[in-house]
């Protein structure tokens, strides 16, 4: 669904990603693992067209490098942002209207209905403003609000970071919840325990280069990889 | 010492002028927060607003030229956002500074060019050509009326801004632009729709002011300078801050032309540096104007 060929980004002059080569499959669940600063955010940035990169970047078999970010988002592509970039003047239930479009044949599976059944927490707060929120309350939103867009991948940085474990378990369930519906997720996470319960599959990265491709279990049995990859 | 009478109708001329800048504040300041411009052209949009209720009243009448005109800047400002102002998003700050200011004079000399130099006048709608007694003060009613329209539109614009779903897009763009087209919306388009859209608020205080002020080539500039410091006292993307920022700019100037007439033109810059002293993001800001 999604294939990254030798790509190659750029903040100004400075290279960060070198030759990155991915994919994802219809209805997989795919996670990035690295150490802070190893270039898992930019992998996402670049894929929305948000940084300068050179390399081929292809969804559904066609090329997404030169489109608007908008435009990316249209044809099916849903990013939630490590920041999480909630409206804070807009309510809950208005920063979830500003995501919605249908998907890009024209079905709406994801309506706000059926948004509040899955995240029941966003319902009772639907009045409060954006930025009246909880980090927890902040990730559900940000979450839902690409839901809302109908995106037939979603890209998620960073879900659980800075959240308390109550509420991680609660985020690892709903993205599980996404997979059975299956929705294709492109994951990032530094909590590797979350990442191996979620992926079937892992790219490593490493200094801006992907140093290995690896089956959650081939990690999960492994334990001097998984030390490295908590940076322990 | 100005009599009971001179001062009522003082400060309601002052209420008038504030509820008219604040009408170009309110433009000058969404495009300020929508897209990061500080747009020195607005004024100009203000004065084409004005020249063309001049132009219009003799073919359609005042009221018709209310309706028109403003159509007809907001067009001219979606004219402008795609040939000039759309290169300018993300440019610094002091490049947009010079290159509206740029546009601004040539747009003055343009209007020169068509309208002459002269101040030209427009009439009150004759509706309105009368006076109201109150008993204790005898009022034009076409300022009461000018009063009543521009507060009007100011309502109107913030319904609008508030409550709509187009208005929700807005406040999203003028904290997060880039999030806005993350969730698939087309960013160039909203810029253009936005700027349109305030094209036409300040066409629409130009035709609003135009029967009270004189219809010159500079009155673009007149109604900038005052628009800015407006935004800066009443607070960087607040829309009451630009409203009561526009009230305290007319009130204190009505209230200085009584008892300060030489120093009249002073009054909105020492309010203005007195607001930032005490309030550094302005009163009802959150952010300062060029965090
Ligand atoms: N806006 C930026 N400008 C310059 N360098 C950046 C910027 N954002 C990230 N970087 C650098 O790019 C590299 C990769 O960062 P990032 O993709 O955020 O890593 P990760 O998400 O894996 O932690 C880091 O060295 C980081 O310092
Ligand atoms: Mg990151």
């Amino acid at each position: 669904m999604l294939e990254l060929r030798n790509v190659n980004a750029f903040y100004g002059r400075a290279q960060v990603l070198f030759d990155i080569s991915l994919n994802v499959g219809e209805g997989e669940c795919v996670a990035l693992l690295g150490r802070n600063g190893a270039g898992k955010t930019t992998t996402l940035l670049s894929t929305m067209n948000l940084v300068t990169h050179s390399g081929e970047i292809l969804f559904k078999g066609s090329p997404l490098s030169g489109r608007q970010p908008f435009d990316i988002a249209k044809v099916g592509v849903g990013f939630v942002p490590d920041s999480r970039r909630i409206f804070p003047t807009l309510s809950v239930e208005e920063n979830l209207n500003l995501g919605k479009k249908a998907g890009h044949d024209g079905q709406a599976k994801w309506s706000i209905d059926r948004v509040y059944e899955v995240f029941p927490k966003l319902r009772q707060i639907a009045g409060r403003d954006g930025g009246n929120l909880s980090g927890g309350e902040q990730q559900m939103l940000s979450i839902a609000r690409a839901l809302m867009g109908n995106p037939e991948i979603v890209m998620l940085d960073e879900p659980t970071e800075g959240l308390a474990p109550v509420i991680v378990e609660d985020l690892i369930e709903i993205i599980a919840t996404l997979k059975r519906e299956r929705m294709t997720v492109l994951l990032v996470e530094q909590n590797v325990s979350a990442a191996l319960s979620l992926a079937e599959r892992c790219y490593i990265y490493d200094h801006g280069y992907i140093t290995g491709e690896k089956t959650s279990r081939e990690i999960a049995g492994d334990d001097s990889l998984k030390r490295e990859l908590l940076g322990v | 010492m100005p009599g009971f009478v001179e001062i009522v109708s003082q400060l309601t001329n002052g209420v008038i002028y504030g509820l008219i800048l604040a009408l170009v504040a309110v433009g000058f300041s969404l495009v300020l927060g929508v897209m990061g411009i500080i747009n020195f052209a607005h004024g100009l949009l203000f004065a084409l607003g004005a020249y063309l209720a001049y132009s219009l009243q003799f073919h359609v009448g005042y009221f018709g030229a209310l309706v028109i005109a403003p159509l007809i800047v907001g067009m001219i400002g979606i004219l402008m956002e795609f040939v000039f102002i759309r290169r300018l998003y993300g440019r610094d700050p002091l490049f947009v500074l010079v290159l509206t200011f740029g546009v601004a004079m040539a747009g003055e000399e343009i209007i020169q060019l068509i309208w002459g130099k002269l101040a030209r006048s427009v009439d009150a709608p004759a509706f309105a050509d009368s006076f109201i007694d109150f008993g204790f003060i005898i009022y034009s009613e076409y300022r009461l009326f000018m009063a009543a329209a521009a507060a009007l539109i100011i309502g109107a614009t913030w319904y609008l801004l508030a409550k709509s779903p187009l208005g929700s897009i807005i406040r999203a763009g003028t904290h997060d632009p880039e999030m806005v087209s993350i969730l698939g919306m087309n960013l160039p388009l909203i810029r253009t729709g936005v700027f349109g859209f305030t094209a036409l608020l300040g066409g629409a205080a130009g035709v609003v002011a135009a029967p009270l002020w004189s219809v010159r080539p500079t009155m673009g500039l007149d109604a900038l300078l005052p628009a800015f410091l407006i935004v800066v006292i009443g607070g960087m993307g607040s829309f009451w801050g630009s409203v009561l920022g526009g009230l305290l700019v007319g009130v204190a100037n009505a209230i200085s032309v009584m008892f300060f007439p030489r120093f009249a033109d002073l009054t909105m810059y020492v309010l203005a540096a007195v607001v930032l002293l005490y309030w550094p993001r302005g009163l009802l800001g959150k952010k300062s104007v060029l965090e």
